[in-house]
């Protein structure tokens, strides 16, 4: 049977535009509206995990002076606010968010491959960001396990939510993975088969290899949380005892047996590791293809960047139990983690080096989208390099369970993708909406965020040396070696963090005021070469393209060519339209 | 062992997800070795031999893959622990596996072989033929559905119930998944058989669907002989 390929169904598969408003908007099965769907979700549930970490800051700083901060509330507030971040907000953004808008228009589709089975799976997430929240008002409350979940205290009558709120989260996990396998088939099909004609793999944007590699790892790192939740809840309502050990409460015996708590961090950090890399790949494309438009230069090494991006999404599957070096696991296991965790950090090296050197002697335009991609830059070394601290068994020890950990983790994978979200978002949001993102506002905000997050985690560096343990909620005077000085740093952090959170205010606000008093951004306000800057209509139409889909002639970093007219040449432009000159792939 | 389980189950993950990153320089309008390929070059109708949904089916096989080969691994991982294990003392009491599951393996062979016949009937044309072999895979995968609840039923009945084990545990838990999944399969089963029956639904049209659902169906034989052997040997 002839199959006529995506890149060549023009006239003949032209989409029907959909008519009434519920269509268009609510119920849509464009990729451009579900995209928008999933940012805004996520934004929203987002600013409750926000508003989590600001409480739990007060605590810290000001310790017995909110009485509506029970301890019991203190840690609903860190479990939630952990797995909102990485789970709800980063890969829902990044992957439902910026995967759905950037993938067709980048690759030269008029939409992803199924888009019905797209709508489907953000209508999903949406169902499991609301079991998610409903958590919160079941008899108990919202688990209060910590992010990771583990059992036994996960399920004992001394954590909060150990009967419905631990159930409400696993069936909220769940619920997502079903969501992102739908969208995540989607994606990879999407970039392997409706890439229009002249775009191979190997000119593709960076961001979409990134995208790509972190929607492969999550198809097959998701399911390890998806048997761990399974099993879980069978722990927690069925009897069974799969991970829960024979262990009393409140002096008398419970009925499990025999079960295993290490299976369970197995299985957890299985799926965990590859996360960090579902967040960190896409961050990784985007912020390539943020500094090479605005420095006004070619990526550098576009191929290593490729094959970095491929090796490093091999080798998140084999470094997971470095986050377990105190669990009591085989001790010889550390070696060989410590071993896979320092060879996975050449691969990234190699992209850090590629960024700097992208921008020796670019013609860096400091726009508000490149301030946040250098942000990164500086923030993601920070962050990587206190890894390799902690990737080694004898250094971790001591370290582990302090703040030292929890600086690490937030610059590494919580601020450094916050930081391409930021960018991210005042770059595309010309093209989403037509309407530039007040300047003013834009760097107010960036200049906040960015020197309030060293206000709050290079603190935290020092405290964790000096041994402080993270998740305690208060330190009471009878930890003989906490000096007075830490309570006066942790008043600093908590004043920071406020300043940071007012900030995200500003920038919400801009979202909304720009929509209407914007300044038109005309079709490529950026002078960008990829395909999403080259549609027809801005913001892009259903079907994206009109009649015709693009035929690409190059890859997507032509910029500054000698002798070139412009210092960029889109995609799209064929070689006899260009003056002789470079030649680029 | 455990650790092996894990690294092998990873390797397929692996080799599936190498099968699609061959692809790197593939051009998706295209057809490599074909005269198509030729013809496009000239810039005529290119072509494509795999379909979307083909390729969706595929990367949907590598995430069961990893779905089942996690849950085996733990099944193996939590074999080797108990109170007590390291002193040869573990809590994993076998159960005794209801005969009729050796029935059942028959009905998914028959089922994923009346599937096959179906698929072949579709490139003779013949409709009558189609009808008939693809109801009966999907009759002999509900008997097989049925069979596992009267498995579930007998091993309950013999005192194994969910909270009696490990072993008992996970044999819920492994046939349970593994009959979801039939089932969504019996959900696209039955939009074809509908699609089959129409009469304005052209028999070349539902070609893609037959092939797909069989080799999910072949699949899912394969992770059942698999799950079989498993909770036979242990």
């Amino acid at each position: 049977m002839a199959y006529v390929s995506i890149a060549d169904r023009d006239n003949a598969h032209a989409l029907h535009d959909p008519q009434s408003f519920i269509t268009k908007y609510i119920w849509s099965q464009d990729h451009k509206v579900i995209a928008i769907q999933y940012t805004i979700t996520a934004i929203a549930i987002g600013l409750v995990a926000l508003t989590l970490s600001i409480l739990m800051r007060l605590q810290l700083g000001f310790p017995h002076s909110f009485s509506l901060i029970a301890p019991q509330n203190y840690y609903q507030f860190i479990t939630l606010h952990g797995m909102i971040m990485v789970i709800y907000l980063l890969t829902a953004l990044f992957l439902g968010g910026f995967g759905n808008y950037l993938i067709p228009l980048m690759c030269g589709a008029r939409d992803m491959v199924f888009p019905y089975l797209n709508m489907v799976s953000y209508w999903v997430y949406l169902l499991a960001v609301l079991i998610l929240v409903a958590g919160f008002f079941v008899p108990g409350g919202a688990t209060g396990a910590g992010w990771t979940l583990y059992p036994p205290q996960a399920i004992l009558s001394g954590s909060p939510g150990a009967r419905w709120g631990i159930v409400c989260m696993l069936a909220s996990l769940a619920t997502f993975i079903v969501a992102f396998t739908m969208g995540g088939l989607n994606y990879v099909t999407t970039v392997l088969q409706a890439r229009c004609r002249g775009m191979t793999m190997m000119r593709m944007p960076l961001s979409v290899w990134g995208i790509f590699m972190a929607t492969v790892l999550g198809l097959l790192a998701f399911p390890a949380l998806f048997v761990s939740a399974i099993m879980m809840t069978l722990d927690c309502l069925a009897g069974t005892s799969f991970f829960m050990p024979a262990v009393s409460a409140m002096g008398q015996p419970l009925g499990y047996n025999g079960g295993s708590p290490l299976l369970f961090q197995h299985l957890f950090w299985f799926f965990g590791h590859p996360e960090v890399y579902i967040v960190a790949l896409p961050a990784f494309g985007i912020v390539s293809d943020l500094l090479s438009t605005h420095a006004r230069r070619h990526i550098f090494g576009y191929r290593m960047m490729v094959w970095a991006i491929l090796a490093i999404g091999c080798l998140s599957f084999v470094v997971w139990a470095h986050h377990m070096y105190v669990s009591g696991m085989n001790p010889y296991f550390g070696f060989f983690f410590a071993t896979t965790t320092l060879i996975i950090a050449v691969p990234t090296a190699i992209k850090v080096y590629n960024w700097v050197l992208t921008l020796w002697r670019g013609d860096i335009h400091l726009t508000v989208p490149m301030l946040f991609a250098i942000a990164f830059i500086f923030t993601f070394i920070n962050g990587g390099l206190t890894g390799l601290f902690l990737g080694n068994v004898p250094v971790d020890v001591p370290l582990s369970a302090t703040y030292f950990v929890v600086a690490h983790f937030h610059l590494v994978m919580g601020v450094s993708p916050i930081l391409v979200v930021f960018g991210a978002l005042y770059h595309w949001y010309p093209k989403m909406t037509g309407k530039m993102l007040n300047d003013t506002m834009g760097r107010i905000h960036f200049w906040i965020t960015f020197i309030g997050t060293y206000m709050i985690y290079l603190p935290m560096y020092y405290l964790g040396i000096l041994g402080l343990p993270r998740r305690y909620y208060a330190w009471d005077e009878s930890i003989q070696f906490i000096p007075p000085s830490v309570h006066t740093m942790n008043q600093w952090i908590t004043v920071s963090a406020l300043f940071v959170a007012a900030v995200q205010l500003v920038f919400l606000f801009n979202l909304v005021w720009s929509l209407f008093k914007g300044k038109p951004a005309g079709p490529n306000p950026w002078r960008a070469t990829t395909l999403e800057w080259q549609t027809p209509d801005t913001p892009p139409v259903h079907g994206n393209w009109r009649e015709k889909l693009p035929v690409v002639y190059r890859w997507a970093y032509d910029y500054s060519v000698p002798g070139a007219k412009e210092d960029f040449i889109p995609q799209n432009v064929p070689p006899d339209k260009l003056a002789p000159a470079g030649h680029h792939n | 062992m455990n650790i092996w389980v894990a690294f092998g189950v990873l390797s397929v993950g692996v080799i599936i997800w190498f099968m699609l990153i061959r692809r790197l320089n593939t051009r998706s309008w295209e057809r490599h070795g074909s005269s198509a390929h030729v013809r496009s070059a000239r810039g005529d109708i290119g072509e494509v031999e795999i379909p979307p949904a083909r390729i969706a089916l595929w990367v949907f096989l590598a995430v069961i893959t990893s779905l089942f080969g996690l849950f085996i691994s733990a099944y193996f991982i939590r074999m080797g622990h108990g109170h007590g294990a390291m002193h040869g003392i573990t809590d994993w009491r076998s159960v005794s596996k209801p005969p009729i599951l050796w029935l059942n393996t028959g009905m998914l062979v028959l089922s994923g072989a009346a599937m096959q016949w179906a698929r072949h009937a579709v490139k003779l044309n013949q409709r009558g033929r189609v009808a008939g072999f693809w109801f009966a895979g999907g009759a002999f995968a509900v008997l097989f559905l049925v069979g596992q609840l009267i498995a579930w039923q007998q091993l309950r009945d013999s005192g194994y119930g969910l909270t009696s084990g490990p072993a008992g545990a996970f044999f819920y838990v492994l046939t349970g998944v593994h009959g979801l999944h039939l089932l969504g399969g019996l959900a696209v089963w039955l939009k074809t058989m509908l699609r089959v029956r129409s009469r304005e639904v052209e028999l070349i049209e539902v070609r893609l669907s037959i092939q797909l659902c069989t080799v999910y169906w072949h699949y899912l034989l394969l992770v059942w002989l698999v799950m079989f052997a498993l909770l036979l040997s242990t």
